[in-house]
């Protein structure tokens, strides 16, 4: 191989394996052999996320927080059996978003989203990262699913976001929520 | 108990399912990370690939040679892929994550790679398509020309064009 071919093979073995065995969900195609198939898979996902979140959460030096005061569970991010994390990537300098007109997101809008989140019956629990705890947070999980180690230090472009835990069958209703709010720049379902 | 006539149709079924689920336990993981590579963000790839097993499933007792059910469904990720980008550029539909090498996944892939994807990215999608099911897929031509549905002579042209655009786009920017 000559040097093209081998940084585009390492650049797609990379991005390859930022997709982990625990990130494949169940087949879809065959409602009635689906809930054979999910046990396991469920299972390694949840105890794959749990831990990802928890060794994020210690690395953050336990920093991660929750809004919450109507009596949900709060203060720690571990994931439920049946629930799924919502990603809510705030606004950069850097963000490509057109939304975010290359300012890092403002107080104010920070303040409506979270008020946004908590106020939305769907959503079982909010923490807000910032910079430097989102990255602990990304490197965990990241080190957990095998992929390389990242390097130290804050990389420019990590935005500071909300983590939300909802039910998976409401994830994609809160995502729609976010997207398009003011200060969001992208929202990832993690562990769908 | 059933009609007659109705019998083969619930033993075809339960073979499809089962045929199909097995397809999926061994090549759900590979397909997603191709899916990856040409549409950028997870969601998106997960929809793509569930989407090409249930084409899949719902086609299988017409499907003639199901030594080829994987080339069918590699097939399909590509064609889904290609709807999921299109559907990206119409206004109002950019309902999606950034790719998984943007400036905030950036740690994870690393400035280089991150060149390199970008770089790829900017080819045409035949090219891309070759590229990657070529350098992450590891198909051989044969594989790859019935994955894109094209001859093998095409696959050998777009692949050696699409390096060379790869390589002059990779030095412009060093």
């Amino acid at each position: 191989m000559n040097a093209t071919e081998e940084r585009l093979a390492d650049a797609l073995r990379t991005v390859g394996e930022t997709i982990g065995p625990e990130d494949v969900p169940p087949p879809r195609f065959a409602g009635r052999r689906r809930a054979a198939f999910r046990r396991p898979v469920l299972l390694t996902a949840a105890v794959a996320a749990s831990a990802a979140i928890v060794a994020g959460g210690a690395v953050a030096g336990g920093a991660l927080s929750s809004g919450h005061e109507t009596g949900r569970k709060t203060g720690s991010l571990t994931v439920p059996a049946g629930d799924v994390q919502v990603e809510v990537n705030l606004c950069t300098r850097t963000s490509s978003n057109a939304s975010c007109n290359g300012n890092e997101v403002t107080g104010a809008q920070r303040a409506a989203l979270k008020t946004l989140l908590e106020k939305n019956r769907r959503v079982r629990e909010v923490a807000y990262l910032t910079k430097q705890q989102h990255y602990q947070w990304f490197k965990a999980r990241m080190e957990k699913a095998g992929a390389q180690t990242p390097p130290s230090g804050l990389p420019k472009g990590i935005p500071e976001a909300f983590v939300v835990t909802v039910p998976r069958a409401d994830a994609k209703g809160v995502m729609q929520a976010c997207l398009g709010y003011p200060g969001v720049d992208t929202v990832v379902v993690l562990g769908r | 108990m059933l009609p007659e006539r109705e019998r083969p149709t619930a033993s075809v079924a339960h073979d499809a399912a089962d045929a199909v689920t097995e397809l999926y336990r061994g090549h759900a993981l590979g397909l997603m990370r191709l899916a990856l590579m040409m549409v950028g963000d997870r969601g998106t790839a997960e929809d793509v690939v569930q989407d090409a097993f249930a084409g899949l499933y719902k086609r299988w007792s017409r499907l003639n040679d199901r030594d080829k059910a994987l080339t069918y469904v590699r097939s399909a990720v590509l064609n889904g892929s290609r709807t999921a980008l299109r559907r990206r550029r119409r206004p109002l539909r950019a309902v999606h994550a950034a790719p998984v090498w943007s400036a905030e996944a950036a740690a994870m892939v690393g400035e280089d790679r991150r060149e390199v994807m970008d770089a790829l990215h900017r080819l045409p999608h035949r090219q891309r398509e070759a590229l990657v099911l070529r350098f992450f897929a590891d198909l051989s031509v044969e594989e790859i020309a019935a994955a894109m549905r094209v001859s093998t002579g095409t696959v050998k042209s777009t692949t050696s064009r699409a390096l060379a655009a790869l390589g002059r786009i990779l030095e412009v920017e060093q």
